[in-house]
């Protein structure tokens, strides 16, 4: 959603406030899963040295969702675990820079649910119940993460955004957005822009999806599934969501992360602090 | 003088649509050689088809030849040539014009005409298979005797849909051959327009068919349509086969 209002809005950005944005489709090589950043930044090199070449961009400004890696691999516990060799990888590459790092976090549970519903819309097929099983619940605090990256960028360079501000409109999230990178004060957002982005599948639309996502194999018939269904079996045309994790292990989870998770935007925390294991 | 009648009867999956708008774009030059030339939405039904022609002879000069193309006379969707002869019987007496006339037949090999009918069908909403929706294989031979034997019909040209392949303009100029126009007229600005028309592939059947039996709007349909067409339309003329 914030990709594609800044994408929307890269020519009064780049005009109005010498911001040149980076479209997320312009990083998926350079980047992949990070894995391509570390294994070769050359096409991102090339990218920073247009940059500089730009006598009008006195930033750079490029949102990505993938550099951390994927959130949960099997085996391997905690959130996003190939995510400190792929900062380190960026690190290296902004040296000189002086970076502003935005890490937009939510609640685990809506991490997991949201992440979920990903996955079935690029194509999964796995019940939820046997999905989670794969999923170290006692390991998902955003604590290694969020050390992970003031350790490499140093504190002061990464913010974090709550995600659950979206819930006050898209606007008002891209903006805290802009403003948490300190930059576009006052960007004027195209009223066209505004509406619901990025619907999520209902309830009956996550049953389809997994008949369908079994039945059709071919990237091309699974992308004319995914579009349709978004269309018409979203959240934003039945309000039904899907029930996916129960109250019970929703309580649970806000239990274990709940105090931590609000303590990420309460103060900034030293660095000793985040490296502490979830309570 | 009364002018000729040449009525083009192109089957319903041989690009007709195409065939007319080009044929639209190019009535001004079909006027100044003389050729009145009508095709829907010119008319909707034969009750208008008489009023249609008669305006547009007015509105060209000396004219010499009235070329009606009307692409479902010969056989229905459903490939079904029952009443075809009384179809292009009522059509030409429609017409209102004195003389025999000829007739333009666009044929495709007979299972290619009977696998682009049912994509096309599925295109247009239809889940049901092949053949429960489609009258099978047509004869077409049987279709172009029974046109050549109506006692207004002069003669019959059969033209083969598979010039298409050699892209919309020659695809055009080749059926402007039945008014003595084939490389006469400027084709230049059809060539930016025109393409022949889209069509399902056949690896698009499975999951139209799925998903049609959820779409429940007109709207819904459309969109559908054009998902389909984005990501799984026939690029070259072997996709769009499905019969062994």
């Amino acid at each position: 959603m914030v990709q594609q209002c800044l994408r929307t809005h890269a020519r009064v950005l780049y005009r109005d406030h010498r911001v040149r944005y980076v479209p997320r489709p312009d990083l998926v090589p350079m980047f992949g899963w990070g894995e391509r950043l570390v294994a070769d930044p050359t096409a991102f090199r090339g990218l920073l040295a247009d940059f500089r070449a730009d006598r009008r961009a006195r930033v750079l400004l490029a949102s990505y969702d993938n550099l951390c890696g994927h959130p949960f691999l099997t085996g391997r516990p905690g959130l996003y675990p190939d995510a400190p060799a792929h900062l380190e990888a960026l690190h290296a590459e902004l040296a000189g820079l002086d970076p502003t790092i935005l890490l937009s976090v939510r609640p685990q549970h809506e991490l997991i649910e949201s992440y979920y519903l990903q996955h079935v819309n690029v194509g999964g097929s796995t019940p939820f119940g046997e999905w989670l099983r794969r999923i170290d619940l006692d390991a998902l605090s955003w604590l290694p993460l969020v050390s992970a990256l003031r350790s490499t960028f140093g504190p002061d360079a990464v913010r974090l955004i709550d995600f659950r501000r979206l819930r006050l409109g898209a606007e008002e999230f891209v903006r805290h957005v802009l403003d948490e990178a300190g930059i576009a004060p006052g960007l004027v957002i195209d009223r066209r822009w505004l509406g619901r982005h990025n619907p999520s599948l209902s309830a009956a639309g996550l049953e389809l999806a997994l008949a369908f996502n079994r039945r059709f194999r071919d990237p091309r018939e699974r992308a004319v599934v995914r579009s349709y269904l978004q269309r018409y079996f979203s959240n934003a045309v039945d309000p039904e969501r899907p029930t996916l994790l129960g109250a019970q292990l929703r309580a649970d989870l806000a239990d274990r992360y709940g105090a931590e998770y609000e303590a990420l935007f309460a103060a900034r925390l030293e660095p000793a602090t985040c490296e502490r294991e979830p309570a | 003088m009364t002018p000729e009648l040449v009525l083009h009867a192109g089957l319903a999956p041989t690009d007709g649509p195409m065939l007319n708008r080009a044929l639209a774009r190019l009535r001004p030059q079909l006027r100044r050689r003389g050729v009145a030339c009508v095709m829907p939405p010119d008319f909707r039904n034969l009750a208008d088809l008489g009023a249609a022609v008669a305006a547009e002879r007015r509105a060209t000069r000396r004219c010499r030849t009235v070329f009606v193309s009307f692409p479902t006379v010969a056989l229905r969707r459903d490939l079904s040539a029952e009443g075809s002869p009384r179809r292009g019987a009522a059509t030409l007496a429609a017409i209102g014009l004195d003389g025999p006339a000829r007739i333009s037949l666009t044929v495709q090999r007979p299972d290619r005409l009977y696998e682009h009918a049912y994509l096309d069908l599925v295109a247009r909403g239809e889940t049901r298979p092949p053949a429960a929706v489609l009258c099978g294989v047509p004869d077409l031979a049987d279709v172009v005797d029974r046109i050549a034997a109506l006692p207004a019909v002069g003669a019959v040209t059969v033209r083969p849909w598979e010039l298409v392949g050699a892209g919309a303009v020659a695809y055009v100029d080749d059926l402007l051959a039945v008014v003595g126009l084939r490389g006469k007229l400027d084709l230049h600005r059809l060539a930016h327009r025109f393409s022949a028309g889209r069509r399902y592939s056949a690896a698009a059947l499975p999951v139209a068919t799925a998903l049609l039996t959820l779409a429940e709007t007109d709207e819904q349909r459309a969109d559908l349509r054009r998902l389909v067409l984005t990501h799984l339309r026939a690029d070259a003329d072997a996709d769009s086969r499905f019969l062994d």
